[in-house]
């Protein structure tokens, strides 16, 4: 401590002491809110943060939570709702309507399942999902009542069609009706249930189209009434369709015309398009009417009708060439029917000869009265008949060899019985059984010569055997044919045939049917023949970066023209042994030849389909072959209705300079009386030079 | 969980009102405690004025007698050298003496001056030690007092606890 200056002090002199003036010093003291206490308070307000950082935290993770199981939630109850949807969606009419009942019900429940296995941490949570609910069961009443109205509208729809419906059948069926009086009432009866069902207030076809029936709007009520007439003019052309598909076009067209008929449809567009289809009928009908008044008119006195010479006559002296046409028309029916009646006659009197000449009475004066127009179309047969014994006499003298002189000795006849070898060839082709009974009887034999008897003999052989392939059980197996001719591995041609066998066997199925048609046996050749074509007229894919196209059997040919063009005879063939031995069978060539082939297609630069190798073949590809068959078919059809051999129509359009393919044109004027004169001189000739 | 949070909540909320009580009544006592250093300073500054000014007294006494003892001295000096010192007002000794005088005075004035300037400093630090002892109370007044503080907190924290409290269903 400083010591206060004395004179006593060294160096102090008397006098000489200084005051010390120092000042007091300040208080001077550094404070915190701390040292009163703060740091605690501060302490209890971080505590208190704290916990309610906490209890953040726990509710963020509650609402996380919540909110995944609120959205797994939702998810399945929309997939519940939409599962409930598709399937009341795909309910129809009152199908529906019966859903409905209890979709309502049967859905909230089934909502209510799906939400009570969540269980939400947070109150708001709860509350989304019971909004959630809500929602959701006022979405589904809706899609209910939405529905419910389709179904109403469906059933009611389904009730009028049905009722229009049986409307309309039930005119058509009165069509059929003969008493006029209770045809009109039926259709009468029909108009008026069509009115009916338009007008229902409650599921009329108006109320459906949202125009009330008991309006007083002009605008609605023309619009109901012009609903109505449409109506009515469904079951008309029920009436009408009916009616030209019974030929009754006198009766469509009068009905059409009726001024009713005209009320009802004027302006509909139903009645327009009934126009247009009587309207190829009405020259029809006028042609119909004008051929009865000729008809009538040539008719004889004793009621006979006029020949259909004098016929054809007084109709090529008909000046108005628009009326000439028409009756000529009619007469070319006429007379085809007339023709179809006499071939039907010819038919039957055949059919009567033949059972005659097997009977042990022969042909007696009596069947030969019987029997006039097969004598008419066959003019030699009676000659024949009278003079078949004296003529086997001389034959057998002339006979000129073993074989001709054994038949006849053997009761065979020296000459065919004309038009009874062309009966049998017809009889093979419509009833080979009894065609083959009727050879193997012998009774036809002495009507036969050596030849043709023969040939008939075969011909029943073929019949028998055919038969009895049809009907054997083991028919040729395909998947044998695949694998034996094809070079299919067995397991292959199991697997194919087992996955296509309806195409494979209705391909057999026709080539059997053919063969028995035919008179003779399955050929194990045709067999094969038709399973190529339905090996190669199909494929399985495509061919990529020039590996030809895969043949297999599972694309319908016809479905994949329509689909993208595909064509089998123009697709590349894929360059395999098993393809090589399929193309080879159905041209008929060799492996070797198919592979020779298919170099010069390479070296000219073209592609190895169908078509190009029966380009470089010269042949005809498949399908013009398969053409080819089935105008030969139609020709044949067209000939046989006709009542004429096919062989004899050829002779007769190549004498008249005519291509076959006129057939259709010219077979029914063969039949013409008027060119009766040339047919038979014709017939002789063919007959003559034919034995 | 949403029971757990809310009990969280709740004592959050308490405990903050009870640190916010605590803190109000601390920055109220540091307050107090200020403003009474802070008159205790003023008195000080006003006791150190006065001692200054007495300072200045017992200075001005001795640096007189200093003037005196120079002013004997100088008259003995040109005394002793023969000077006349009763002489005349326009003669040298009496000319010496008197500067002599006069630059005492002025000495005594600059002496007093200074003390005054001290002791005036002093005073202005009393006053302003006056000054801030009254803005501590004015802080001290202006703090809100603990139950304010609470209150406040608890009002604050009320809307959390409220909604955490519907979340555990308690509402």
């Amino acid at each position: 401590m400083a010591r206060i200056p004395t004179p006593r002090l060294p160096g102090q002199e008397v006098g000489s002491v200084q005051l010390q003036g120092t000042p007091t010093p300040f208080q001077s003291f550094q404070t915190n809110a701390d040292m009163f206490g703060a740091a605690q308070g501060r302490l209890l307000s971080q505590a208190g943060t704290a916990l309610e950082q906490t209890s953040d935290a726990f509710m963020e993770i509650a609402r996380t939570d919540d909110k995944v199981d609120q959205q797994r939630m939702e998810a399945e109850v929309k997939e519940f709702t939409t599962e409930r949807e598709n399937y009341i969606n795909g309910l129809s009419g009152q199908e529906k309507l019966d859903a409905l009942k209890t979709a309502q019900a049967d859905f909230e429940s089934g909502v209510a399942n799906i939400t009570g296995k969540y269980n939400m941490r947070l109150a708001s949570s709860d509350d989304i999902t019971e909004i959630f609910v809500k929602n959701t069961n006022t979405s589904f009443l809706n899609f209910v009542g939405r529905s419910a109205k389709q179904a109403r509208d469906v059933v009611a729809e389904q009730t009028t069609t049905t009722g229009i419906a049986n409307a309309v059948t039930s005119a058509a069926q009165a069509t059929a009706n003969p008493d006029p009086v209770a045809r009109n009432t039926a259709y009468n009866t029909s108009l008026v249930e069509a009115e009916r069902l338009v007008k229902d207030p409650d599921i009329g076809l108006a109320k459906q189209a949202g125009n009330d029936p008991n309006s007083t709007d002009p605008k609605v009520q023309a619009r109901v009434d012009l609903l109505v007439r449409e109506t009515k003019m469904q079951v008309v052309d029920g009436i009408i369709t009916a009616l030209l598909a019974d030929g009754k076009f006198e009766q469509a067209v009068n009905l059409l015309d009726q001024p009713t008929m005209q009320s009802i449809g004027e302006g509909t567009k139903a009645y327009s398009a009934l126009e247009a289809k009587v309207l190829p009928f009405r020259e029809k009908v006028l042609g119909m009417r004008e051929f009865s008044a000729l008809r009538a008119a040539l008719a004889k006195p004793d009621g006979t009708e006029a020949s259909l010479a004098e016929m054809q006559s007084a109709i090529s002296q008909e000046t108005d060439p628009l009326k000439r046409s028409r009756l000529t028309t009619e007469f070319s029916v006429y007379s085809s029917a007339q023709t179809a009646v006499l071939n039907e006659k010819v038919r039957q009197q055949g059919d009567l000869l033949i059972e005659a000449l097997t009977s042990p009475g022969g042909v007696t004066p009596q069947v030969l009265a019987q029997i006039p127009d097969y004598l008419a179309r066959n003019p030699q047969a009676a000659l024949s008949l009278a003079t078949g014994r004296t003529q086997r006499a001389t034959a057998e003298q002339m006979a000129e060899t073993a074989q001709q002189q054994a038949h006849i000795s053997g009761g065979g006849g020296a000459s065919n019985l004309p038009g009874l070898e062309r009966h049998m060839l017809g009889m093979f082709n419509t009833n080979a059984p009894q065609a083959m009974a009727l050879v193997r009887s012998g009774a036809l034999k002495q009507y036969f010569d050596a030849d043709t008897y023969d040939t008939m003999v075969q011909k029943a052989d073929l019949a028998e055997a055919a038969i009895s392939k049809a009907q054997s059980k083991n028919s040729m197996n395909v998947a044998t044919v695949m694998s034996t001719y094809f070079g299919y591995s067995r397991a292959d041609a199991t697997k194919l045939f087992s996955k296509h066998a309806t195409r494979f066997q209705q391909a057999v199925k026709r080539v059997e049917d053919a063969a028995i048609a035919a008179g003779k046996p399955v050929d194990s050749d045709d067999v094969r023949r038709a399973v190529a074509e339905v090996l190669v007229r199909v494929r399985t894919s495509e061919g990529f970066l020039g590996f030809g196209d895969e043949y297999d059997l599972s694309v319908a040919v016809d479905q994949a023209k329509l689909d993208s063009g595909f064509d089998p005879y123009d697709a590349v063939l894929q360059r395999k042994a098993r393809n090589d031995r399929v193309v080879a069978f159905l041209f008929e060539r060799t492996e070797g030849e198919i592979q020779l082939a298919r170099k010069a297609l390479d070296d000219k630069d073209q592609e190895y389909t169908l078509n190009n190798l029966a380009k470089h073949f010269g042949v005809q590809t498949l399908p013009e072959l398969r053409d080819l068959d089935a105008k030969e078919q139609a020709f044949d059809n067209l000939a046989v209705d006709a009542g004429l051999p096919p062989a004899f129509v050829e002779y007769y359009l190549k004498i008249k300079g005519l291509a076959l393919d006129k057939a259709a044109q010219e077979i029914p004027k063969i039949n013409d009386p008027k060119n009766a004169e040339d047919k038979d001189y014709l017939l002789k000739e063919w007959l003559s030079r034919n034995g | 969980m949403a029971v757990v949070a809310a009990i969280a909540t709740v004592a959050g909320a308490a405990a903050g009102a009870m640190g916010a009580a605590q803190q109000a009544s601390a920055a109220r006592a540091q307050a107090s405690y200020q403003r009474t250093v802070a008159e205790n300073n003023a008195v000080i500054a006003r006791q150190n004025a006065t001692t200054i000014r007495q300072r200045m007294e017992v200075a001005e006494e001795e640096q007189r007698e200093r003037l005196s003892a120079t002013k004997g001295a100088a008259r003995a000096r040109l005394a002793a050298n023969g000077l006349l010192v009763d002489d005349t007002e326009d003669s040298t000794a009496v000319g010496l003496i008197a500067d002599i005088a006069e630059v005492g005075e002025y000495d005594i004035l600059k002496l007093r001056y200074n003390y005054e300037q001290q002791a005036r400093a002093a005073e202005i630090q009393g006053i302003n030690y006056d000054a801030q002892a009254g803005l501590f109370q004015l802080q001290r007044d202006a703090t809100p007092s603990p139950g304010m503080a609470a209150a406040g907190s608890l009002l604050s924290d009320a809307g959390k606890v409220a909604s955490a409290g519907a979340e555990a269903d308690w509402l």
